[in-house]
């Protein structure tokens, strides 16, 4: 078995340096450490925290060293318990006194861990033992002191990694070969998270990130078609699918993807820095599978599409298709064709579109999705299966997204009256609405008072699009208009709040599914039109 | 430091985008924004509308469209101006107004607009064109020309004037506007020759020809057949020496003179003569295509077409029913490729491939000729909703006449209301005229299905949208009106 603790050695110090120095979700890493372990695929995150904290506990018995003991302390605690990434654990973790703790120390951490990797990081010149040295202090260090700062070094912090990767030609191949996995599980994730244990907003069991609802055969068809185009025996094929927000897009490509990972490389492309390695992109076609990367919000990354496409269009032994989702097939597909010479040539040739279709108006169909989706919402909120429920106007044409008719199973299994259509938006804002109040009295805050200036906040970051750490959703909050006057200390709560109800990396305190978002954001602007007025420079 | 950064601003624009995306009547938030904060959001404005299409396109419009006086809508064309798509095709009025807007400012400041702009205009009325919005690509040469004029610096060089004169000339061919363009003609012809007397006539012949070439046009259109002639031969002998002498690049110009060469040789009954120069203009154009297979295909396709049609006079219907096979297929690939939209010359070709079949005796794929023009000018309105508004509603009436024919009539019908709401959006002189012709044919195809309901208060309804229409349209189709009326009057007093 030592191979397998050299790759789980390998996987793990990457997820720990990385994952954590730059806020990349711990359980990609460890999906990505089971992948090459070829590990059962049953349950992969559970199986995954288990070996990371099997793993911790080893290193910091052979250490005999406690500095590492709050790293164990997270990994165990926060993801298994929390189910959530070390970086979220950290932003969630509010009152850790981490920064006065002297056992978190840049410099002792990258110690630590080079005495452990000395076992395995085998080859190494002095010169580049120093650089790896100073690299990791230098995140733990960043991380520490001030955690925005990461995200403006991450570039230079995987482009560093990487580098000593490919120039480590003592490395043992199995290690290397580990490494470049682990670049490619920075670049592609599989779309899913897990659910956090805790009871959390009901806007929570609509992302398809998720997956609450189990994914439904009327959408057998449209998946069908992606499974045969994704089959066929082209070397290289590009498709668009697009469609209203609230069809489904999103779910059905993460679909795709768990269906192909693991045969496949397949997975979403993580929107990237336009200063990512280009390397790391052409790696992402490397590998003796085929690959599958699904570009979602396709209409707003173009410079990535075209990358993608250039280093796919190489003579590659194997299958490569790129999935594009977007909301609208509109002029940026012709643009996107008149990228570049070779991107034209590409997509005149292996392109394709096509629109999700629109639930069909049969109400048998969305009756039984409807049933699912009350089933599994009952079972993720904890209510009791009802043997019988209020069943809406399916055929109403507000049904004709998936969204809708998941909306009104939620209303049902909260026992709200039948409603349709954008009522059921507004209902599913006021039980939002509700939560916040909640939270706010649970810590202390007066939900009458705070509850609208949440609302605001809410939807001022939700606005830009989340945030990347929670300084930045406390700008926000600050800039709100009914935040003039409040005390400095309930903003920051309210910031964590934020942070803690919507941890989406990369865009905390953004409210999804994106209908929702915009929803909340519309009504907000439309009661005071000064919401976004102090965060513009006019 | 900024608010807002970059990936932000982005953002919150995105997001007003998708809000006025799925609710048309929010569209408001979206032009507050821009107008609040031209600098911060007009920028990423641009790839939202890219993104989303046309309801972001038509909020920018309406920021765009307030009363000039409003400095933030003027603030938002300047921040707008340098970052414009040029090769954009759903954001080309939006780029007409910006640049007129910043040109209309100079002026009222006083100021001579930079001779850049007016190279900009250029293209961007080059583009608007072959789109198909002749108005707004005569706006923007028109606005061009007077830049142009302006320069008293004279840095703008003779050659883009004169280019920019034969492609308004060009335009205003297309839009009908004859007696503009004789003004345009009328001051080409100066120019040319002050040129020629400041001994700066190099490279003349070119700009000549091509004004020969154009004015033979207006003059055709005008009924003066003779001058017409006259011009388009005169033209034809100074782009002929120029090519044999290795201007090969104006080959496909003379490719196009001799198509309309043809056409006028045809309005005299001269069909041999006339299917002559047609060859001739496919031979050229052929040269082209077999030398460069991405040049010339247009004109190819066009010469084609002009030769079928000519084949078919003299009765050569196998030669007929060839040329228009190739001819389509050239379209349908310049169609796929997209680069420049031939949906509705590749329609129109279909229609007339379905005419040479009918006289052929060949009738069984009139149909699926019929389907196809209307699925590709669908496809072209789903793309550019404005591109095919004329074109659509007749493909319908054509669709509806083939699904007829084989007693289809339900489906005819609804063919027939598709056409009727089609060209409710049309704006050409003769559109109310054939709308009520289509309604008429409607009501016929109903009674035909037993299907009578209605039929005697939209008998009354078109008979009052015919009293209401304006006496050049009723002229535009001579004798169309009184058949109309004839027959809903007739039936009428049947039912009496």
């Amino acid at each position: 078995m030592r191979s397998t603790s050299l790759r789980d050695a390998a996987v793990f110090a990457g997820a720990g340096l990385v994952g954590l120095g730059t806020g990349w979700p711990a359980r990609d890493f460890a999906d990505a450490a089971l992948e090459l372990l070829g590990g059962d695929r049953a349950g992969p995150f559970e199986a995954a925290i288990e070996r990371g904290a099997a793993f911790v506990e080893a290193l910091e018995h052979k250490l005999e060293d406690r500095a590492i003991e709050p790293l164990t302390t997270t990994v165990r605690a926060i993801v298994r318990e929390h189910r959530l990434s070390l970086r979220e654990a950290y932003d969630l973790e509010a009152g850790h006194p981490r920064e006065s703790d002297p056992s978190l120390d840049g410099a002792r951490i990258a110690a630590a861990l080079l005495e452990r990797g000395a076992d395995h990081l085998v080859g190494l010149d002095p010169v580049e033992r120093d650089l790896v040295r100073r690299a990791i202090a230098a995140v733990y260090e960043s991380y520490l002191h001030d955690r925005g700062s990461v995200e403006r070094m991450m570039p230079e912090v995987i482009a560093r990694l990487f580098q000593m990767a490919e120039r480590m030609t003592g490395l043992e191949r199995r290690v290397a070969d580990c490494l470049v996995e682990l670049r490619s599980a920075l670049l592609l994730h599989s779309g899913r998270r897990p659910l956090p244990s805790w009871a959390g907003p009901d806007s929570w069991l609509l992302r398809p990130e998720y997956g609450v609802a189990p994914f439904h055969p009327a959408r057998e068809a449209a998946l069908a078609e992606l499974r045969d185009w994704a089959g066929s025996d082209a070397p290289l094929a590009i498709r668009l699918i697009h469609g209203r927000g609230g069809a489904g897009k999103t779910r059905l490509a993460t679909e795709l993807v768990s269906e192909l990972r693991g045969s496949w490389r397949a997975g979403l492309l993580d929107a990237h820095e336009p200063t990512a390695p280009r390397a790391a992109i052409a790696a992402l076609f490397d590998d003796t599978r085929p690959t599958l990367v699904v570009i979602d919000y396709a209409e707003t990354r173009r410079e990535e599409i075209v990358q993608v496409i250039e280093e796919a269009a190489r003579e590659r032994p194997t299958r490569r298709r790129i999935l594009l989702v977007a909301r609208a097939k509109a002029e940026w597909w012709d643009v996107l064709a008149r990228a570049s010479a070779r991107v034209a040539e590409v997509m005149g040739a292996l392109a394709s579109a096509a629109e999700v279709p629109a639930l069909p108006n049969d109400t048998a169909v969305r009756r039984s999705l409807y049933e699912a989706a009350c089933r599994a919402y009952a079972e993720a909120m904890g209510e009791a299966p009802a043997s019988e429920r209020a069943v809406p106007e399916l055929d109403h044409e507000s049904y004709d997204l998936p969204l809708f008719v998941h909306l009104a199973a939620i209303a049902a299994v909260r026992g709200r009256p039948l409603m349709r259509g954008d009522q059921l938006l507004e209902e599913v804002l006021v039980r939002e609405r509700r939560f916040w109040d909640r939270r706010l009295t649970a810590l202390g805050l007066e939900a009458e008072r705070y509850g609208p200036l949440v609302a605001q906040a809410v939807a001022l970051t939700t606005w830009v699009g989340g945030c990347r750490d929670r300084s930045r959703i406390r700008h926000f909050v600050s800039r709100v208009p009914l935040a003039e006057g409040t005390a400095a200390v309930d903003l920051n709560a309210i910031a964590t709040l934020l942070a803690e109800l919507y941890p989406s990396p990369g865009e905390l305190g953004a409210l999804r599914p994106d209908l929702l978002g915009e929803e909340l954001f519309a009504v907000e602007l439309e009661r005071d039109d000064g919401l976004y007025a102090r965060t513009i420079d006019a | 430091m900024p608010e807002l950064s970059a990936r932000e601003r982005k953002a919150a624009v995105t997001q007003l985008g998708r809000i006025c995306a799925r609710k048309p009547e929010r569209s408001a938030l979206l032009t507050t924004a821009l107008l609040r904060w031209p600098e911060g959001f007009g920028p990423p404005v641009l790839d939202t509308a890219l993104e989303l299409g046309e309801s972001v396109v038509l909020a920018v419009e309406e920021a765009l469209d307030l009363d000039e006086s409003n400095s933030a809508a003027a603030r938002l064309a300047d921040a707008l101006e340098p970052h414009l798509p040029w090769p954009t095709v759903s954001l080309r009025h939006v780029a007409l107004t910006v640049l007129l807007s910043v040109t209309s400012r100079a002026r009222a400041r006083g100021d001579v607009p930079d001779a850049a702009l007016a190279t900009r205009l250029m293209n961007l009325s080059t583009r608007l064109h072959e789109a198909g919005q002749s108005e707004d690509a005569v706006s923007a040469s028109e606005e061009a020309l007077k830049i142009f004029q302006d320069d008293a610096s004279g840095t703008i060089p003779n050659d883009h004037l004169l280019s920019l004169l034969t492609n308004l000339l060009v335009q205003l061919i297309d839009i009908g506007r004859l007696e503009r363009a004789e003004g345009v003609i009328r001051y080409a012809y100066a120019l040319l020759e002050a040129l020629l007397e400041q001994d700066m006539g190099e490279g003349l012949e070119v700009h000549r020809a091509r004004l020969l070439s154009n004015a033979a046009l207006v003059r055709f259109r005008q009924g003066s057949m003779e001058d017409a002639l006259v011009d388009t031969e005169k033209a034809i002998a100074l782009f002929e020496p120029l090519v044999e002498g290795g201007a090969g690049h104006l080959r496909l110009e003379l490719s196009r003179t001799l198509v309309n060469h043809s056409l006028m040789l045809a309005h005299i009954a001269q069909p041999e003569r006339a299917a002559e120069q047609a060859a001739r203009a496919v031979e050229q154009a052929r040269r082209v295509v077999e030398g460069e297979p991405d040049q010339g295909q247009p004109e190819l396709a066009l010469a084609l077409e002009s030769l079928a049609e000519r084949a078919r006079t003299l009765g050569q219907r196998e030669v007929a029913l060839a040329r228009s096979s190739e001819a389509i297929a050239l379209y349908e690939r310049l169609t796929r490729r997209g680069t420049m939209s031939f949906a509705r010359r590749l329609a129109a070709s279909l229609s007339n491939h379905a005419v040479y079949l009918t006289e052929a005796g060949r009738a069984d794929d009139l149909l699926a000729l019929a389907r196809r023009a209307l699925d590709v000018l669908e496809q072209e309105r789903q793309r550019h909703p404005e591109s095919v508004v004329e074109e659509l509603p007749i493909a319908y009436v054509t669709y509806a006449g083939a699904l007829l024919d084989e007693e289809r009539l339900a489906e005819a019908a609804e063919a027939l209301e598709k056409a009727s709401d089609a060209f409710t959006r049309c704006r050409s002189l003769g559109s109310g005229l054939r709308a009520c012709a289509t309604t008429a044919n409607l009501i016929d195809v109903r009674e035909r299905l037993a299907d009578a309901s209605g039929a005697a208060e939209l008998r009354a309804a078109t008979l009052r949208a015919l009293d209401g229409l304006p006496p050049e349209e009723i002229a535009a189709i001579p004798g169309l009106a009184a058949q109309i009326r004839a027959k809903c009057q007739t039936v009428d007093k049947v039912h009496e």
